[in-house]
C-alpha cells in the first residue's frame, strides 16, 4: 500500500467530519504557587500523583436554613427512618461519609471516568469536604487509591442517585484498575430514593437544584450545569489550566452541603410536629409507610389518627387495613364510615363496610345498605361517564343476591323459631 | 386414497408434461450413518444424563468435534441440517460446567429466535443432571427483551449465556466490568451459523470478537471457539477470520440420510416470441398443492415476503377448493409476530400443518423438524441458500425431495439450463473484509471506550491490505487528534462523553419498523411490524396488505409515528408499489479519468428511493386493473457505488438515436444486475443498478452498480478492480443468449427495454470490451 500516514488520516477525516476538534495539546503544568492559590495541593504516592482539596467547615455553618451540628445529633433511629430499614444503635452519624462524584460523562459503561470524586465527613468537631481530582488517566490507579484509603475509615455512605450512578461507577473504575473494594459491606443512603418518598408527591421533581429551591429556600448563583462538567475536565487535561475546574470544584462541594441539609431535613419530616415547612411538603402517607415497614406501629397510627383533617384518602385507606390486620374493627369502621360520609366516591371504603356488616357483625340489612347505596353511586357516575377504576358490577350484584338469600334465610329462621 | 412420497415421485417420473419442464434430475443416495464412541475423559454423570436422553453413541463428527473442544482446541463444524451438531458443542461446555462449577460459557446466534430455541433445548439436557449434580447449571438468553430484574442474576450466575453479536456489541463489552464472572471464567465461546456472517455484518462481528477476546484477555481468559457453518465453499477460513485463531475444519458428517430427489424445473414457454414462460409462482402453487393434499409436508421457499403472501393465498384456496381445511397452510416470514411464528414452528414440529410458505428466514436453524419435500421458488441468489433450503427436506431413513422451480430472470435461467453450475460448483464463499477501514475505525473507538489502548497494543493480528494502514497506532493517533482519545503515560483512554457503541449498526437493514395495526374491530390489534425500506412498498396508503393470506386495506400510513392502520377486506387484486430511486456522487476515490474517453470509477454516493405510485394487479390473470400516487418522503442511503461512463458523444460514433442508446444501456444494467452477484460472491439484493443516458455528476452516459449497505462494504473496489471480467461475462451471456430481440434471461424483457436493446447492448458491450 502506498499510502502515506497522513492520507489515510485525511481519508479518516473525509468520513467523520463531524467528530474535528483540533485542539493544541501542548499542557502548562501549574506551579504549586498556583495550585494553592486554589486551595490545591498536589498529593504523590507511590503509584502516581493526584491533587487534593480540602475544605473545612466549623460545626454552626450554615447551609439551607441547617447547621450542620445538626445531622450529629440524628440517631441511628432517624437513620432508620430516612432509608427504610432498621439499623442498629450502634450507628453513629460519624459512621457515614458523603460521596458525590464528577466524571467525563454521563453515558455509563467502562468508558466513562470519575475524575472528580467529593467526599464530605465529621470529624472533631468540623465538617471537611475532601476532593480528590484525576489529572490525567495515567494516575487512574493513585486517584483511587485515595479514594479508596479514605472510604476505609467509614461504616456508610451517603449519595444523591448514588446507588444507581456514583456508586456501579465507582466500582467500574476499581475493576479496571483491579483495585479491591467490597462495596457491598457499606450502608448505603442514597437521598434520591428519601426524597422521592417523601416529597414527589407535592413537588413532582426531585433533583438536587428543586429540593434546594423548594425546601432549603436557595437557589444556587453562577452553577455550572451538570452538562458542562465533562467539557471542563477535557479542556483542562487539553491545556493544563486548573483553574477551568473552579466551578466544577464548587458544584461539587454544594452538592455534597446539600445532602447533609437534605438529610437532616428529611429527619425532621418524621416529625411533622416540629416543622410545618416541611410538614406541608411531605407525603403523609408515605411516612405512614415506612413507620409500618419499621414496625412503628405507634407511630404509624398517631399520624393516620390526625390526617383525618387532612383527608388524606389513601392513607386513612391504608390505616383502616392495618387496624382490620390487627383486628381493631371499631377503629377500622370509624375510617370507613368517615371515607364513605365523602362526596367522591371511594368504593374501597364501601366494600370493607359490606364486608364488615355481612360478614363480622352479621347485620345483612345494614350490608344491604351499602350496596343499595354503591348500586345507586355507581349508576350515576356511569350515567357521567366517569367511572374510573372500579369494581365489576356483577360482582356487587353477586354480593347482593348473597346478603339477600341470608336475610331471607335468617327471616326463616326467626319465624320457624316464632312458630315454635 | 392419498399418496406416499415414493409414489409421488414416481408419478411425477412418468408425468410427460412434468418431465418436460424437468432440466436436471439428481438423485443423492441414502448414507449410513457412522458411529464413534464418547471421549474418554468425559464426566460420567453427563453420560448418564445422555444416555437418559436417549444418546447412547456419537455419530464421528460429534465425537471429533468433542474431542477438539475438550482439549482446547478452536474448531469450525460444518454439518448438514439435523446431523446433531448442537451436541458437539453443548456436550464440551456441560462438562466443563459439570467439572467446574465457575466454568462459563457464551453462544453467539445470529437472531434472538434461534438464541431461545437453544435455551429451550440446553434446559431440557440440563434438567436431566438435577439429581446428579450438587448445584444447578443456569443457561439464560441475554439479549433486547431480557428484563432488566432479571439481569444481576445473569451476569454473575448464568454458566451459559446465550446472546446475539449486537447485544454482545453495545450491552455486554461496554459494561464488562458487571460480567466478572463471565469473563474471568470464559472458557468457551460458541458462534453458531457463521455463514450468517458474511459481507458488512461478518466483518463487524468479526471485530466484535476482537473486542471480546481483547476483554477476555484483560481478566485473564483465554476461551476457545467452537464454529458451526452451513455449507460455504469456505468454512475454516471464515471461521478465522471472524475468531483471529486458527481452527480446525470438521466437515465429515457421521450422520445418516435418506435417499434424496433434486429436480430442477423450468416451467413451460407459452410465448416463444416473447421468451415468456408461465408464471414461476403459479406453477408452485400448482405443484405444492398436489403434495399438501397428499399430507405430505412441504415447505415452500419464496424469494420476498409479497411472493409468500401470493403464493399462500393460492394455495389456501386450491385446499379450500379440494375441500381441505386451509389452516393445514401457513405463512412464515419477517413481519409476523414471535408467538404466531412460535406457533407455526411447533405446528411443523408436531405435523398439524402440512406446509409452509417461507422467505429465507427458515433457512436458519430454527426447529421445525424435518419435512418431506422442500420446494425452492426461484433461485435463492447462492448455492449455498439453496442447499439450505434443500436441507429442510429430508428425515434421516426416508426420501426426500427437493424442487428448484424457476424464474424467468436471467440468473434463474442460467441456473437451470445449466444444472452442472450447481450440482459441480462449490457454494458460495463466506467472505468478509474485518480490516475495512470504516469497520475498523468504529470498533476501535468500541474498544478504546472498554479498555485503554496500550502504546504498542494491536488490535487483532497486523491488518490486511484493505484497511490501507499499518497499524493500530494510526488509527489511534487519529482519534486522538479529533478529541475522541487522550493519550496519558503509555496508554490511550477514552475522553468523548459518549456511548460509541450506540451508533455502530451491525446490520445493514433499516432498524426502525413500522407497526400494522388492524382495525377491523373496535378492539386494535396489532398484526404485524415492517422495516422502513419495505413499509414504503407494502403497507402506503390504499395499499392491499397481504399477511397469513388476509387481505388489508391500508387506511393511512402515519409515517412519523411510524403506524400503518388496516382493515380487513375481501378483493380481487393486490397492489405493487414502483420505486424510484436517484443518485447523487459526493466523493470520488479512485477513478480512470480521462477525458471523452470510457471511464470507470468508485466512491461515495447517496441514493435517495421514494415509491412513487401502485398498480393494482388481479390475482391469477396478474393483469393491471388500476393504479394511485403514493406520497412519502424519500428514504436516503449513504454508501459506495461504482460507475462505468461512455464518452458523452457515444450515440453519435456509434451511429444511434438517444432513444436506442437508453434502451440499450437499460438492458446492459439488466444483465448487470445478475451477472455482478456470481462475481463478488454476493447476493443480488447487495447491489442495486441504475442506467443514466445522462449523469448529472458526469455529464456522460453512465451505468451506476451501488451497494445496499449504508457505508459500503467495499464492493464497488473490487468492482473497479475486477469490471473487465464482468464486462466479458456479460458479453458472452448475450452471445450465448437464443432470444431473437431481448428476453428475461438476458437484457429483459422487448416490451419493458425496446426493440433494440438487445443489439444495442450487445454492440456497447464490444465497445466496452476493447476498452
Amino acid at each position: 500500500m502506498n499510502h502515506t500516514v497522513s492520507a489515510i488520516k485525511e481519508k479518516l477525516r473525509s468520513f467523520y467530519k463531524t467528530d474535528e476538534l483540533a485542539y493544541a495539546s501542548r499542557k502548562a503544568t501549574s506551579s504549586s504557587a498556583d495550585l494553592s492559590r486554589l486551595g490545591l495541593q498536589r498529593i504523590n504516592n507511590e503509584y502516581g500523583s493526584l491533587l487534593v482539596r480540602e475544605k473545612r467547615f466549623p460545626l454552626d455553618f450554615g447551609h439551607g436554613g441547617r447547621a450542620l451540628a445538626d445531622f450529629l445529633l440524628l440517631s441511628h433511629k432517624q437513620f432508620s427512618y430516612i432509608n427504610k430499614q432498621d439499623f442498629s444503635p450502634s450507628l453513629l452519624s460519624e459512621d457515614f461519609v458523603f460521596l458525590d462524584t464528577e466524571t467525563t460523562g454521563l453515558a455509563g459503561g467502562s468508558g466513562t471516568y470519575i475524575f472528580l470524586a467529593g467526599c464530605g465527613y465529621f470529624t472533631n468537631d468540623v465538617f471537611i469536604v475532601k476532593q480528590f481530582l484525576l489529572t490525567d488517566h495515567q494516575n487512574e490507579y493513585a486517584f483511587l487509591y485515595h479514594v479508596a484509603t479514605l472510604l476505609k475509615s467509614f461504616k456508610g455512605i451517603i449519595s444523591y442517585n448514588g446507588k444507581s450512578y456514583d456508586v456501579p461507577l465507582l466500582k467500574t473504575r476499581f475493576i479496571l484498575n483491579r483495585l479491591a473494594e467490597d462495596f457491598e459491606r457499606f450502608i448505603h443512603i442514597d437521598l434520591l430514593h428519601c426524597s422521592r418518598r417523601l416529597w414527589k408527591k407535592h413537588l413532582k421533581e426531585c433533583n438536587l437544584g428543586n429540593i434546594e429551591k423548594k425546601l432549603l429556600g436557595f437557589v444556587r448563583q453562577d452553577d455550572i450545569a451538570s452538562a458542562d462538567i465533562p467539557g471542563k475536565f477535557v479542556a483542562y487535561l487539553q491545556t493544563g489550566t486548573v483553574e477551568l475546574l473552579s466551578p466544577v470544584y464548587k458544584h461539587n462541594c454544594i452538592d455534597i452541603m446539600s445532602m447533609v441539609s437534605i438529610a437532616i431535613l428529611a429527619a425532621a419530616a418524621f416529625d411533622c410536629s416540629q416543622n410545618e415547612k416541611i410538614a406541608a411538603h411531605t407525603d403523609k402517607r408515605s411516612l405512614f409507610k415506612v413507620f409500618m415497614a419499621l414496625q412503628e406501629y405507634d407511630a404509624a397510627f398517631q399520624l393516620a389518627e390526625k390526617s383525618y383533617e387532612d383527608n388524606d384518602v389513601h392513607l386513612l385507606l391504608d390505616y383502616s387495613y392495618a387496624l382490620k390486620k390487627r383486628g381493631n374493627f371499631d377503629k377500622a369502621v370509624k375510617v370507613w364510615e368517615h371515607l364513605i360520609a365523602q362526596s367522591s366516591f371511594i368504593e374501597p371504603a364501601y366494600l370493607e363496610l359490606a364486608k364488615y356488616f355481612e360478614h363480622r357483625e352479621c347485620t345483612f340489612s345494614k350490608a344491604l345498605d351499602i350496596i343499595d347505596r354503591v348500586q345507586k353511586r355507581r349508576e350515576i357516575l356511569d350515567e357521567l361517564g366517569v367511572a374510573g377504576e372500579m369494581l365489576g358490577a356483577e360482582e356487587w350484584q353477586h354480593r347482593k343476591k348473597r346478603v339477600l338469600a341470608k336475610i331471607s334465610c335468617s327471616e326463616k329462621k326467626n319465624s320457624i323459631g316464632k312458630t315454635a | 386414497m392419498k399418496l406416499t412420497l415414493e409414489q409421488i415421485i414416481d408419478r411425477l417420473r412418468r408425468n410427460e408434461a412434468f418431465m418436460s419442464c424437468v432440466t436436471a434430475w439428481q438423485e443423492i443416495p441414502a448414507k449410513d450413518p457412522e458411529y464413534a464412541e464418547f471421549p474418554a475423559q468425559l464426566d460420567e454423570r453427563l453420560l448418564t444424563a445422555l444416555h437418559k436422553h436417549g444418546i447412547h453413541k456419537l455419530y464421528t463428527h460429534q465425537a471429533k468435534a468433542i474431542d477438539q473442544a475438550l482439549n482446547k482446541k478452536d474448531s469450525v463444524i460444518v454439518t448438514p441440517t439435523a446431523s446433531g451438531k448442537t451436541l458437539c458443542y453443548n456436550i464440551p461446555i456441560l462438562h466443563s460446567v459439570i467439572q467446574t462449577q465457575e466454568s462459563r460459557a457464551l453462544y453467539l446466534f445470529p437472531t434472538k429466535a434461534l438464541a431461545q430455541d437453544q435455551v429451550h433445548e440446553l434446559q431440557r439436557i440440563i434438567e436431566l443432571f438435577s439429581e446428579t449434580i450438587p448445584f444447578s447449571i443456569k443457561s439464560y438468553t441475554f439479549d433486547g427483551d431480557t428484563p432488566v430484574s432479571a439481569r444481576k442474576a445473569i451476569k454473575s450466575s448464568g454458566h451459559i449465556v446465550v446472546t446475539n453479536p449486537d447485544m454482545l456489541h453495545t450491552g455486554i463489552l461496554p459494561h464488562h466490568t458487571q460480567w466478572v464472572k463471565l469473563f474471568e471464567n470464559l472458557h468457551y465461546v460458541v458462534i453458531d451459523e457463521i455463514h450468517h456472517y458474511r459481507g458488512i455484518f461478518g466483518s463487524h462481528v468479526a471485530n466484535v470478537l476482537r473486542r471480546l477476546k481483547r476483554v477476555c484477555q484483560f481478566y485473564g481468559s483465554r476461551p476457545t471457539f467452537i464454529c458451526c457453518s452451513a455449507t460455504i465453499a469456505n468454512p475454516a477460513e471464515l471461521a478465522e477470520q471472524l475468531t483471529g485463531e486458527s481452527v480446525t475444519l470438521i466437515d465429515k458428517s457421521g450422520a445418516p440420510h435418506g435417499k434424496k430427489h433434486f429436480i430442477f424445473y423450468n416451467p413451460p414457454v407459452v410465448n416463444k416470441e416473447l421468451g415468456i414462460r408461465r408464471s414461476y409462482i403459479k406453477e408452485t402453487q400448482r405443484i405444492a398443492a398436489d403434495f399438501v393434499a397428499n399430507d405430505v409436508q412441504t415447505i415452500v421457499f419464496a424469494r420476498s415476503r409479497m411472493n409468500v403472501e401470493i403464493l399462500l393465498t393460492y394455495l389456501k384456496d386450491t385446499m379450500r377448493r379440494l375441500g381441505k381445511p386451509a389452516i393445514k397452510i401457513r405463512g412464515y416470514r419477517g413481519g409476523y409476530l414471535p408467538l404466531e411464528r412460535r406457533e407455526i414452528e411447533k405446528g411443523l414440529r408436531d405435523g398439524l400443518i402440512m406446509g409452509v410458505v417461507s422467505t429465507n428466514a427458515l433457512e436458519l436453524g430454527i426447529d421445525i423438524g424435518q419435512l418431506q419435500i422442500s420446494i425452492i421458488a426461484g433461485y435463492p441468489g447462492t448455492i449455498s441458500s439453496t442447499l439450505q433450503q434443500s436441507g429442510r427436506a429430508g428425515r434421516r431413513q426416508e426420501t426426500s425431495l427437493s424442487i428448484f422451480v424457476s424464474s424467468s430472470s436471467p440468473l434463474d435461467q442460467y441456473i437451470v439450463n445449466n444444472p452442472h453450475y450447481f450440482f459441480e460448483k462449490s457454494p458460495e464463499s463466506g467472505i468478509i473484509d474485518k480490516d475495512n477501514l470504516l469497520a475498523l475505525l468504529s470498533h476501535i473507538k468500541c474498544a478504546a471506550f472498554e479498555l485503554p489502548f496500550a502504546a504498542d497494543e494491536r488490535f487483532g493480528s497486523n491488518f490486511t491490505g484493505s484497511s490501507g494502514l499499518d497499524s493500530t497506532q494510526e488509527i489511534l493517533l487519529y482519534l486522538e487528534e479529533s478529541g475522541v482519545l487522550h493519550r496519558s503515560g503509555d496508554k490511550w483512554h477514552w475522553m468523548a462523553e459518549t456511548y460509541p457503541a450506540e451508533s455502530i449498526n451491525l446490520r445493514s437493514a433499516a432498524e426502525e419498523n413500522v407497526v400494522i395495526i388492524d382495525k377491523t374491530k373496535p378492539q386494535e390489534k396489532v398484526i404485524g411490524e415492517i422495516d422502513l425500506f419495505a413499509a414504503q412498498l407494502m403497507v402506503h396508503d390504499e395499499a392491499i396488505y397481504l399477511h397469513e393470506g388476509k387481505q388489508y386495506y391500508v387506511d393511512k400510513l402515519d409515517w412519523q409515528r411510524r403506524q400503518a392502520y388496516v382493515h380487513g377486506v375481501q378483493v380481487d387484486h393486490y397492489t405493487d408499489a414502483q420505486l424510484k430511486s436517484d443518485l447523487k456522487v459526493l466523493e470520488v476515490f479512485q477513478s480512470t479519468d480521462t477525458e471523452n474517453d470510457f471511464t470507470r470509477g468508485y466512491g461515495e454516493v447517496v441514493v435517495t428511493s421514494v415509491a412513487t405510485m401502485y398498480k393494482k394487479v388481479k390475482f391469477q390473470t396478474h393483469e393491471n386493473i388500476g393504479w394511485g400516487k403514493i406520497h412519502l418522503p424519500e428514504l436516503e442511503l449513504h454508501t459506495m457505488a461504482f460507475w462505468y461512463a461512455f464518452p458523452p458523444n457515444i450515440h453519435q460514433i456509434m451511429q444511434l438515436n438517444k432513444e436506442e442508446l437508453g434502451d440499450g444501456l437499460k438492458g446492459i444494467a439488466h444483465l448487470f444486475k445478475n451477472i455482478v452477484p456470481l462475481f463478488i460472491m454476493g447476493d443480488r439484493n447487495d447491489i442495486a443498478v441504475l442506467p443514466m443516458v445522462r449523469s448529472p455528476f458526469s455529464e456522460k452516459p453512465s451505468v451506476y452498480i451501488w451497494e445496499q449497505y449504508p457505508g459500503g462494504i467495499g464492493l464497488s473496489k473490487k468492482l473497479f478492480h475486477s469490471f473487465d471480467n464482468i464486462i466479458a461475462a456479460a458479453h458472452d451471456a448475450l452471445e450465448t443468449c437464443a432470444c431473437s430481440a431481448g428476453c428475461p434471461s438476458c437484457v429483459g424483457p422487448q416490451l419493458e427495454v425496446g426493440e433494440k436493446s438487445k443489439k444495442v447492448a450487445q454492440s456497447l458491450l464490444q465497445i466496452m470490451k476493447s476498452n
